[in-house]
């Protein structure tokens, strides 16, 4: 397809705009054109074709045994998941987190959550967890700003409460 | 509450208040929730669909949260009503568009909103829950605390979807962890009209943020009004995300000062005649179209901004960036209009609005 503003170039850049009386109308241009008219189009891609693109190089790295990695609570296969870049259920984090984490490692730089922890129905399991995970992120602060005695406070308490865990 | 009241005021997010709010439109707040024992919305057919509705209308009755906020269910409303909702930011684009079930009643999605239209909680969306919180100007930390706290009460009453390792677990691996999405819309027309906007967009994409249109997701920008959001969820606490905006917007919004101040001192004739050229479109036009509209709002919103239009205030600039939207249009005239009709409508609701402008 050529581009539509110029037609001379191939068109790289396919954009949906939403235009007059909520129309949507779809625009082919070169990255040329689409330059000169500022549009922000690196940021226009669909998000699906982001994460499969991110996907599928993850996907022959992990080899053709977790390729059939099935959920058992929900019935999504791995190779569903890639082409849709959607989970069946909460399960699938589980099942398929070897598959996921490169993945979340690229989009947000990172595979532990650090926020909030819910304060009801799950259990005080879960805040001991976030209480560890404090701490580790606090021994990983002091180490970098090179408080060593500190540091070595917080590794003991997280060396008790590990213990404590299992003795539960 | 009815849908319909909704055309008797103006969102409080709207009423141009708020930190920065000649620059800052509004702020949002976005949290994405899914409760653990029911399979996500990918592959919920609409029985699980309508199940889920039902589990959560209940938690948030027990939780005393309907009411005081306001419960729709889907099947009670018109396509018309949900475009309205759309134009209000109280729904995405995907939520107001979805089909209608195979009977033609579409139960299996819902709306709750308060009085103040300063939250909103979407159910079955992309995922069970989309907590929404809508500020005007710049006021992400109140924001914050307001819908937190919501979350928090609704998490008292129904199991959530949650891993330590990942926190949150959403449909989208784009959303897990905190499941938060900040985002600021702001009005840009300096950067812009300069071209240094490009130079906006690529700084703040090295730093994992989007730019997108005035409707959200999929929308291009129109009238030099973009949303800004952050991208990383996970990894994260919930404050450091809002610290890290509230470092970042501002540099934005002072780049967009300098722009302003630099157009208005080196090219003030063209600048004036911009501004006051599309005050004169829209207080004397015939037919308007609502790209049309963006712009010119775009440049009155500005000339009101650095001084220069006395007669109008930002808040009845955005209540007419909202209310010439071809669904609220309708309201006013009562009655369905086609895209030729709407225009002329739009012409005679500005000219309406402006021959004796409200101080
Ligand atoms: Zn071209
Ligand atoms: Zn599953």
């Amino acid at each position: 397809m050529l581009c539509k503003n110029c037609n001379k170039r191939p068109a790289t850049i396919h954009l949906t705009e939403i235009s007059h009386n909520n129309v949507k109308q779809e625009i082919h241009l070169c990255e040329e054109c689409a330059q000169q008219k500022g549009l922000p189009y690196k940021l226009q891609f669909s998000l699906s074709e982001v994460l499969s693109s991110l996907i599928e190089p993850i996907m022959t790295k992990m080899g053709k045994e977790n390729l059939n990695m099935k959920c058992p609570n929900c019935g999504i296969d791995y190779a569903t998941f890639q082409k849709k870049a959607r989970f069946g259920c909460a399960k699938d984090y589980e099942v398929f987190k070897k598959g996921i984490s490169p993945i979340l490692e690229k989009i947000h730089g990172a595979t532990q959550h650090y926020g909030k922890f819910p304060q009801g129905t799950s259990g005080s399991g879960i805040l001991k967890e976030k209480e560890l995970l404090d701490l580790h992120r606090e021994l990983e602060k002091l180490v970098k700003s090179e408080e060593f005695e500190k540091a070595a406070e917080i590794r003991d308490k997280i060396k008790k409460l590990k213990t404590r865990k299992k003795t539960e | 509450m009815k849908i319909d009241d909704l055309m008797n005021k103006v969102g409080t997010w709207l009423e141009g208040k708020g930190k920065d709010s000649d620059i800052v439109i509004s702020s949002r707040i976005r949290l994405a929730r899914n409760l653990d024992n029911f399979v996500f919305l990918t592959l919920a057919n609409e029985e699980q669909k309508k199940e889920i509705v039902g589990f959560i209308h209940n938690a948030l009755v027990s939780a005393k949260i309907i009411p005081p906020m306001h419960y729709f269910s889907f099947k009670d409303l018109t396509s018309a009503d949900k475009h309205l909702l759309l134009e209000r930011h109280l729904i995405s684009r995907d939520h107001a568009e979805a089909p209608n079930g195979v009977t033609g009643q579409n139960g299996s999605r819902a709306l709750v909103i308060n009085d103040k239209e300063t939250s909103s909680i979407m159910i079955n969306e992309e995922d069970h829950l989309r907590i929404q919180g809508l500020r005007s100007g710049f006021q992400l930390a109140e924001l914050w605390d307001e819908i937190n706290e919501l979350d928090s009460r609704m998490e008292k009453h129904l199991p959530y979807a949650f891993s330590s390792q990942f926190g949150y677990l959403t449909a989208c691996p784009t959303n897990v962890g905190t499941g938060l999405r900040f985002s600021v819309m702001v009005h840009l027309p300096a950067l812009v009209l300069s071209k240094q906007i490009e130079k906006v967009f690529q700084a703040l994409t090295r730093v994992k943020y989007t730019v997108r249109g005035f409707l959200g997701e999929g929308s291009q920008s129109m009238g030099d009004f973009y949303q800004i959001s952050n991208l990383v969820t996970l990894g994260r606490a919930e404050k450091d995300i809002l610290s890290e905006m509230e470092n970042v917007i501002p540099e934005i919004i002072k780049y967009e000062r300098t722009w302003r101040e630099k157009l208005l001192n080196e090219q003030a004739n063209q600048t004036k005649d911009r501004i006051w050229r599309a005050y004169g479109i829209l207080k004397n036009a015939y037919t308007i179209t609502s790209g049309e509209t963006m712009e010119l709002l775009s440049a009155v919103r500005m000339g009101i901004n650095i001084g220069l239009i006395k007669d109008l205030t930002i808040a009845q600039v955005n209540e007419m960036f909202i209310f010439s939207q071809p669904a609220h249009l309708q309201r006013i005239a009562g009655e369905a209009l086609g895209p030729e009709e709407r225009d002329i409508f739009r012409a005679s609701y500005f000219r309406g609005k402006l021959t004796k402008p409200s101080k």
